[in-house]
């Protein structure tokens, strides 16, 4: 519905009021006439051919008819008034309620660039081509233009309006050195620029039932020479008719009959707004008179601009799939990728020549004849004086080019997040009919990437094609959702493993288990000796429970930092008995583990089953070293006049003890260097850390883990939980590695937080050791709690002075 | 197996004596948490600016923060600080504002939350840790938490005497 509504007061009242004069006018005059005698005279001429009865019926009829006549017209001009009324009301509801039902365009998170962000050349070409800017071979005299030479580019930004206000197109010039921008210069004043924001860019929209979709643009943001052009091809007397041109329909008639067939329409731009909103597309008589009058009323009510902007924001333009491309707005996005008041001239002459027919002129379809119909539009322009000789010339030598397309709706895991979140405040008709404007969190660079990985991964892992995954990224200190895949073809729109999937973690849970120990630092540190020996636990059914380790061995006293890095069950199982269940359980709640649980055994190995999502959220918590922040796919709401509506703020809760956190965090990273993801270590570049999982008899492979800047959860399994070959470093962790080697920048850092100490620990002994002694590692400990019996061996450097510098 | 270089307790107690002897000789005697938050003056001198490539970027959205403070747009100047933090997630003074800006909206748990963050990046900020803990003794008084309010004063008392 466009924002302003020129409504004419009481227009529908003097309307009804003259046409109800005019026909009582008419209907005196007849009755004066004496119209009622005429008939009798006819009925005798008439009657002498019928028999007797057939006379004397007719006689009676016509008697009736010449008695009534006054009645008869009456009620045919009453009808034809109701008629009018009918039509009337269903123009006026229309366009004084909602014109459109508009749908909820979401988007992605705007790309910042400051001196110091990394990003590599690759991601800013992917993130300039994602937002649909034209590359140019000189200085970029447009918005959404750049041009680039090796690591340097020079780029004009677009406006756009963002929930913080309108964000001004920037003219700069950039240079990226190292995968970091090193410089970055205001090219409007050759100063330093300081801070530069993108558009975000267009995700999908939330459509309603008929699948409409539309931009709304104002008749003022509309360029002149599109309007000018926009009349002169389907309307060239808009200005002057009152609705219907009795011209141009005696012109099409000419047109028409010496052609023999219909070349030539006559209906005006009013016409065709009544026939798109109001009537079908069938051509039949009656509809031709309906859209004539209601094409009068229209005008009769409504401002000639508001008439035109509407139609300008109607007219159908084409097709994707079962999304309807509707309005100038709309089109000129889908088909050029920018804004309307952005086109060029040839592209204007374009969208102007698809109202002909949509579909047989749609420029990506078929250029051709969309290049033989613009020239058609440019000509006309030339011979009316539009424009020039020359920019006839220059504007028919363009080639017909459009973006690429397909875009819409191709992350259907990560809308499906979107919708989850914004349910919570809003309908879903509000969804897909107030034109909402969402600013979602999803970064279109990780998530290109993650869908490279899955793709290039998955049909490695197994050779049928039913081995399923799903995948989510997230920001760690943020927990704003960066990704995700519910799929191993990541567009499909069916089930969403990443959301709905709930499947046994397997020892993705034993960092849960080995917090809760650890928050209890007088009773559990990393040193502490672990009994691997054989475990038996009698079951309520009279069965016992036996966990095996994955290597079916018993390893006898191990730490409990080896017992992590090796991923030992038996250990981690005897710690969860003997801290109690319900206390792992309240560190997974405290964690943000959502639902109730029973405790039982099986539950300290991950018996518990949780989506990708539900382990996100878990591991975020440990990756912002103990401080959890609700994952959020949403930053903010704008309405359709870009009015801020709703802003999801930063939420950030200490759940549990973060030096525990941080003391634990350091054996994760030892697991990604040493341990069970050792392999990470070869294959990455930066610090991260992470956790394998892998449950009973391969059904479930995953891996969790983390950067400074990208906490990600792979899962891999099948859909009815039969058993794959994969643990989780053979399945789930290939795809997190082959991410993260080309999305995580920062490493993750052990912060130097106060209250930690480190100490060489005996690996075989758990106690005091030194730097260089066999089996020695160095750990962290809560201070006050590294244990303070010696091994046989002390190094050389176990000096407390020393240690304070390393 | 050898770790990251990793700072020591025992060294970081001496780098944050060191970072508050060389605020002291700055700022002369370390100011009260309760009037700085009294007085109604937001720019603390805790959130004074560190040095860093990224300063530029920072600096611009905390004086758009500024600004829409200033306004008493107070959800507008979270947003800029929330951009901040997406820049510098360990930016300590950011959250410090995000804490204040909680108590300035009566969002005491939040605030709470946010002072806490703020602390546990600010290892060698005694001035903004005790600023922090000022925000949140504040929080703890609307909350009605006396044992909340007994920590956070312990906290400054302890800080103060450092």
């Amino acid at each position: 519905m466009p924002a302003k509504k020129t409504t004419k007061k009481g227009a529908q009242k003097s309307a009804t009021k003259a046409v109800t004069k005019v026909a009582t006018k008419a209907a005196r005059k007849k009755s004066k006439t004496g119209a009622s005698k005429k008939p009798s005279t006819r009925q005798k001429k008439t009657g002498r051919k019928k028999t007797r009865n057939s006379k004397g019926r007719r006689g009676r009829g016509t008697g009736f008819i010449r008695r009534h006549l006054w009645l008869i017209l009456g009620i045919a001009l009453l009808a034809f008034l109701a008629y009018l009324f009918v039509l009337d009301r269903t123009i006026t509801q229309r366009f004084e309620g909602r014109i459109w039902q508009l749908p909820a365009h979401i988007y992605a998170r705007p790309l910042e660039l400051y001196r110091g962000k990394a990003i590599s050349t690759e991601q800013l070409g992917f993130e300039l081509e994602y937002l649909n800017y034209e590359a140019v071979d000189r200085l970029p005299d447009a918005q959404a233009r750049y041009m680039q030479a090796g690591n340097v580019f020079q780029i004009k930004t677009r406006d756009f309006v963002f929930w913080d206000g309108k964000e001004r197109s920037r003219f700069f010039r950039l240079e990226i050195e190292d995968d970091r921008v090193s410089r970055l210069v205001d090219l409007a004043n050759g100063q330093p620029l300081d801070l530069v924001r993108f558009d975000a860019g267009y995700l999908t929209g939330i459509f309603p039932a008929h699948s409409q979709d539309r931009v709304l643009v104002k008749l003022e943001d509309v360029p002149d020479i599109f309007i000018k052009m926009l009349l002169l091809i389907e309307d060239r007397r808009f200005f002057s008719h009152h609705g219907i041109d009795p011209r141009s329909i005696a012109r099409a008639m000419v047109v028409n009959l010496t052609s023999g067939g219909a070349v030539q329409g006559g209906s005006t731009l009013t016409q065709q707004l009544v026939k798109n909103l109001f009537l079908s597309q069938e051509k039949k008589l009656v509809r031709k008179i309906n859209e004539a009058f209601m094409s009068l009323l229209l005008e009769l009510h409504y401002d000639k601009r508001l008439i035109l902007e509407t139609y300008i924001n109607e007219i159908y333009l084409g097709q994707q799939g079962k999304r309807a491309i509707h309005g100038f707005g709309l089109a000129s996005e889908f088909y050029f990728g920018k804004p309307l008041n952005e086109l060029s001239l040839d592209q204007m002459a374009i969208l102007i020549g698809m109202v002909k027919g949509a579909s047989w002129y749609n420029p990506a379809r078929h250029p051709e004849r969309a290049r033989e119909r613009r020239d058609i539009v440019l000509k006309t322009m030339q011979q009316t004086g539009l424009i020039t000789e020359r920019q006839l010339q220059v504007n028919m030598a363009r080639p017909v080019l459009t973006v690429k397309q397909g875009r819409s709706g191709v992350y259907p895991a990560f809308i499906d997040a979107v919708k989850e979140q914004l349910q919570a405040d809003y309908r879903s008709e509000d969804l897909s009919a107030e034109g909402l404007r969402v600013f979602t969190t999803l970064d279109p660079f990780v998530q290109h990437k993650l869908e490279q990985s899955v793709k290039a991964v998955m049909p490695t892992l197994a050779k049928d094609n039913k081995l399923q995954t799903a995948a989510v990224v997230v920001s760690p200190t943020s927990g704003d959702v960066l990704a995700m895949v519910g799929d191993r073809q990541p567009s499909y729109k069916g089930f969403n493993r990443a959301l709905n999937a709930k499947r046994q973690i397997g020892s993705l849970i034993k960092p849960v288990v080995y917090l809760a120990a650890l928050e209890q630092p007088d009773r559990y540190t990393l040193a502490t000796l672990l009994d691997d020996s054989p475990l038996s636990i009698p079951r309520p059914g009279g069965d016992v429970w036996e966990p095996e380790n994955y290597d079916k061995q018993f390893h006898g006293k191990v730490t409990l930092y080896e017992s992590l890095l090796k991923s030992y069950n038996i250990p981690a199982a005897r710690t969860g008995l003997d801290l109690g269940i319900d206390r792992v359980i309240d560190t997974l709640h405290a964690l943000s583990y959502p639902y109730p649980l029973t405790p039982y055994p099986a539950l300290t190995l991950g018996a518990i089953d949780m989506s990708p999502m539900e382990v996100a959220s878990v591991y975020q918590t440990l990756a912002a070293n103990g401080f959890h922040s609700p994952l959020r796919s949403v930053h903010a709401v704008l309405d359709k006049n870009l009015k801020p509506l709703e802003r999801y703020s930063l939420d950030v809760e200490n759940r549990v003890n973060s030096r525990a956190v941080v003391v634990l965090n350091s054996a994760l990273i030892d697991v990604a260097r040493h341990g069970t993801a050792k392999r990470l270590a070869q294959n990455l570049p930066l610090q991260v850390a992470g956790k394998t999982g892998t449950s009973d008899d391969l059904k479930d492979s995953w891996f969790a883990g983390f950067s400074g800047d990208a906490l990600a959860v792979v899962w891999v399994g099948y859909d009815d939980s039969r058993p794959t070959t994969l643990t989780g470093s053979s399945g789930a962790m290939k795809i997190w590695q082959r991410l993260f080697r080309s999305v995580a920048y920062q490493p993750y850092a052990l912060p130097p937080m106060p209250g930690l100490e480190k100490a060489w620990i005996d690996m075989k002994t758990g106690k005091l050791s030194g730097q260089g002694c066999e089996n020695a590692v160095e750990l962290l400990f809560i201070e006050g709690s590294a244990p303070r019996q010696k091994s046989d061996c002390s190094g050389g450097s176990s000096n407390w002075f020393l240690n304070l510098f390393k | 197996m050898p770790f990251l270089s990793f700072f020591s307790s025992r060294f970081l107690l001496l780098l944050v004596f060191a970072g508050f002897i060389s605020g002291c000789t700055t700022t002369g005697q370390a100011p009260q948490p309760d009037q700085l938050i009294d007085t109604g003056n937001y720019k603390f001198d805790a959130w004074r600016l560190e040095n860093d490539p990224q300063l530029e970027a920072i600096n611009v959205l905390l004086d758009d923060a500024d600004a829409q403070i200033e306004l008493q747009n107070y959800e507008l100047a979270t947003d800029k600080l929330e951009r901040v933090l997406r820049i510098r997630p360990d930016y300590a003074p950011a959250w410090s504002r995000l804490s204040w800006l909680a108590l300035q909206t009566d969002r005491p748990k939040r605030a709470v939350e946010m002072a806490r963050r703020s602390n546990s990046l600010a290892y060698t900020r005694p001035e903004l840790q005790m600023l922090n803990w000022a925000f949140i003794r504040s929080a703890s008084e609307l909350l009605q938490d006396q044992n909340l309010f007994d920590e956070a004063d312990m906290q400054i008392k302890a800080l103060q005497a450092f």
